[in-house]
């Protein structure tokens, strides 16, 4: 049976937030089935996620039977805490499969090209109208890593 | 430009190219093993056929597409099936295409084999794991939900 639900979603090319629109999206299953990945070695899978839905990844160790899988890595976000408890559900679920444990911190790639997305439109619509006229060509749009050293000095 | 391997494209919309992207990106053919896609615009077809362009591809990362069938979608012209491709690294996030275009890409490709697989929100994300069965050594899996209600430090 397909399930759906509503999600918010902005519109980020269609204007300020009066122009938002709803769209239907598919419900994405929570339980996957990795029996037949034979040469799976590592999962990775999101820290504080695990930490919450311990027996949705326990289910899906479960299901696991390659026999070279050694490995769980968690993600954890810039400015995410290592929960107090996570060893005890990281043993808990050490006792369904044998696996290492590897924290993969992780910049927010997502935000930087949202941002580097919104301003190449913005670049975009001012040339349209004439903003930039005077260059040979439009503004270049393009995107740099910076440290937050770099950032607390502009 | 010649022996480009890597490609990455910002807002590609496939609906610009008149005569098909073949034209513009043809060339590229012969050497490009990577593409990134961030929001592209087109039909499921249209991606179809400008990932096939490039038979030697080994990484595909998309983002951000949401590619609906049109009501009656002109079948393409009769491809030769690719073998021996994408045997690298598929990263799909917010990929809202139906299970239908990862059907279309096993039979263009002559299968899948990525040795490393990362999805965020993919429906159908059953059948890619099973397409790579053999070849799948590490998955980054972020469940639907993942990143809700968790409270998190604002950003300093």
């Amino acid at each position: 049976m397909v399930r759906f639900k509503i999600i918010r979603l902005i519109q980020f090319s269609k204007g300020p937030p009066h122009a938002w629109t709803e769209r239907v999206l598919p419900v994405i299953p929570k339980h996957i089935n990795l029996s037949g990945n034979i040469a799976l070695r590592s999962l990775e899978v999101p820290g504080l996620y695990l930490f919450h839905n311990a027996e949705i990844i326990e289910d899906l160790l479960a299901t696991i039977t390659s026999l070279v899988f050694s490995e769980m890595v968690l993600i954890f976000s810039e400015g995410v805490h290592l929960p107090p408890r996570l060893g005890e559900v990281l043993r808990g679920l050490h006792g369904i499969k044998d696996f290492g444990v590897a924290f993969c911190l992780e910049t927010l790639e997502e935000l930087r090209v949202l941002h580097l997305h919104r301003l190449t439109l913005e670049t975009r619509e001012a040339a349209a109208g004439g903003a930039f006229d005077f260059l040979p060509h439009p503004p270049l749009v393009f995107s740099r890593t910076v440290t937050r050293y770099d950032r607390a000095h502009r | 430009m010649v022996n480009l391997q890597e490609l990455a494209i910002g807002d590609i919309n496939f609906y610009q190219f008149r005569g098909g992207p073949g034209k513009y990106f043809g060339h590229f053919s012969p050497t490009l093993r990577s593409i990134t896609l961030s929001w592209p615009r087109g039909t499921r077809r249209q991606l179809l056929d400008f990932l096939t362009l490039f038979p030697k591809l080994e990484n595909i990362k998309v983002s951000h597409y949401h590619g609906r069938p049109p009501a009656h979608e002109e079948p393409s012209t009769r491809r030769n099936a690719i073998r021996g491709g994408l045997r690298g690294q598929l990263v799909l996030t917010n990929f809202g295409a139906s299970v239908g275009l990862f059907e279309d890409i096993i039979v263009a490709f002559g299968g899948m084999r990525f040795s490393s697989v990362e999805l965020e929100y993919v429906p159908g994300m059953q059948l890619l794991l099973e397409a790579c069965a053999n070849t799948l050594q590490t998955l980054r899996w972020y469940p639907d939900g993942a990143f809700q209600n968790y409270k998190i430090d604002p950003v300093l």
